[in-house]
């Protein structure tokens, strides 16, 4: 039912709209009146010519442009900001998604999260202020306190993520766990030297040494045979 | 947890070099015997022996930092060496191994010396051959990505 939850009308009208939705949510006469409620009377016209020239399919047509219009304006008088949507398709040059906003909202920030799962960079933070990380760009994390940093060659950011959720969600981008509250990226260990007691140096990229323990370094020999 | 986990990978690290210098000892044992004529061994001897290779594996990790396992040879290896050959030969003679014989004696001080210098030796080459391997590993790795 569109707008769901929502009661569209309060006069008597309303009252027998609720009654069909009840009964019949989709009988014709309910979903006349529901858009008889929500909509303009031009709208409700060219729903009944649709019906009435036994035309179902433009009937059809014309309700669900009706109902999507009536679901924006719902979720307006909610007090919900509405993002315009606008694609333009290109013939030449990257694809690339931008987004613009004035304040990074939650809505926004699922957007963002959603976006970034099919793309190689990372909402971070760094003095307060948001950017876009390439995730090669990160050499590994740390969690410190409870925080996640990130390091890459020449700086350190702040993600809002878990150092476990993290791990999860980019595993597949070459990040492992090489000790309780680290993540290192393979691609960004330059070379690997086994010391004593089973255990391995990792040079990273910023010719810093990470020992990974001996239970971290089974993991690591298996991912690096494309075991796991 | 943790900590018990920790415990026992150290206990088992102890049990394998106790055992590889129990072994290293008895075969230069046998070598004394049958250079003497003698084809039988001593159980009783084999044991101190055993309890011997023990007793200086727990004071090679907890007290030495398992310095035949080092990275370097360095001085301190040496001299650690030194030290651990000079208590097992003590030990020998003060157990009578090899009948206070001091010519078996001393060279059962160079034989330790030199078991703790190929020791060092084997768990090096053994980490080369591993550290190359690793290393090849990780750039077949970086290569599957570049494809």
């Amino acid at each position: 039912m569109p707008c769901a939850g929502r009661k569209p009308y309060t006069g008597p009208a309303g009252r027998v709209y609720r009654y069909c939705c009840r009964k019949e949510p989709f009988h014709f006469g309910t979903v006349l009146l529901y858009i008889r409620l929500r909509v303009s009377k031009g709208a409700f016209l060219r729903t009944l010519c649709a019906s009435y020239r036994g035309k179902k399919e433009a009937y059809r047509k014309t309700l669900v442009f009706l109902l999507k219009k009536d679901y924006k304006e719902c979720n307006t008088d909610a007090g919900e900001v509405i993002m315009k949507l606008t694609l333009q398709q290109i013939q030449e040059g990257s694809e690339e998604i931008i987004i613009r906003y004035r304040q990074m909202t939650e809505h926004v920030e699922s957007i963002v999260r959603y976006l970034e799962g099919q793309s190689e960079k990372l909402l971070v933070i760094k003095e307060d202020q948001r950017v876009m990380l390439p995730l090669p760009e990160i050499i590994y994390a740390e969690s410190v306190d409870g925080v996640t940093f990130l390091y890459t060659e020449s700086n350190v950011y702040r993600t809002t993520l878990t150092l476990t959720l993290f791990e999860t969600l980019y595993v597949q981008s070459g990040f492992f766990r090489c000790s309780k509250s680290m993540v290192l990226n393979i691609y960004r260990i330059r070379k690997l030297k086994s010391i004593a007691d089973s255990r391995i140096d990792a040079t990273l990229d910023n010719d810093e040494h990470i020992v990974i323990s001996r239970r971290y370094a089974k993991q690591l020999r298996s991912i690096l045979k494309g075991e796991a | 947890m943790e900590k018990w986990k920790k415990f026992l990978s150290l206990e088992i690290g102890i049990e394998i070099k106790a055992c590889l210098y129990f072994a290293l000892i008895l075969f230069y044992y046998f070598l004394y015997c049958v250079l003497k004529g003698n084809l039988y061994a001593s159980i009783l001897l084999m044991a101190e022996i055993v309890l011997t290779a023990y007793a200086m594996s727990y004071l090679q990790v907890y007290a030495l930092h398992n310095f035949d396992e080092s990275e370097r040879f360095n001085a301190k290896v040496a001299v650690l060496s030194l030290l651990c050959s000079a208590l097992y030969t003590a030990v020998s003679y003060a157990l009578r191994w090899y009948d206070r014989n001091l010519t078996a004696t001393i060279c059962f001080f160079g034989y330790m010396l030199l078991c703790y210098a190929c020791t060092y030796l084997i768990f090096k080459i053994k980490r080369d051959i591993d550290t190359a391997h690793l290393n090849r590993e990780l750039e077949n790795f970086k290569k599957q990505r570049e494809k």
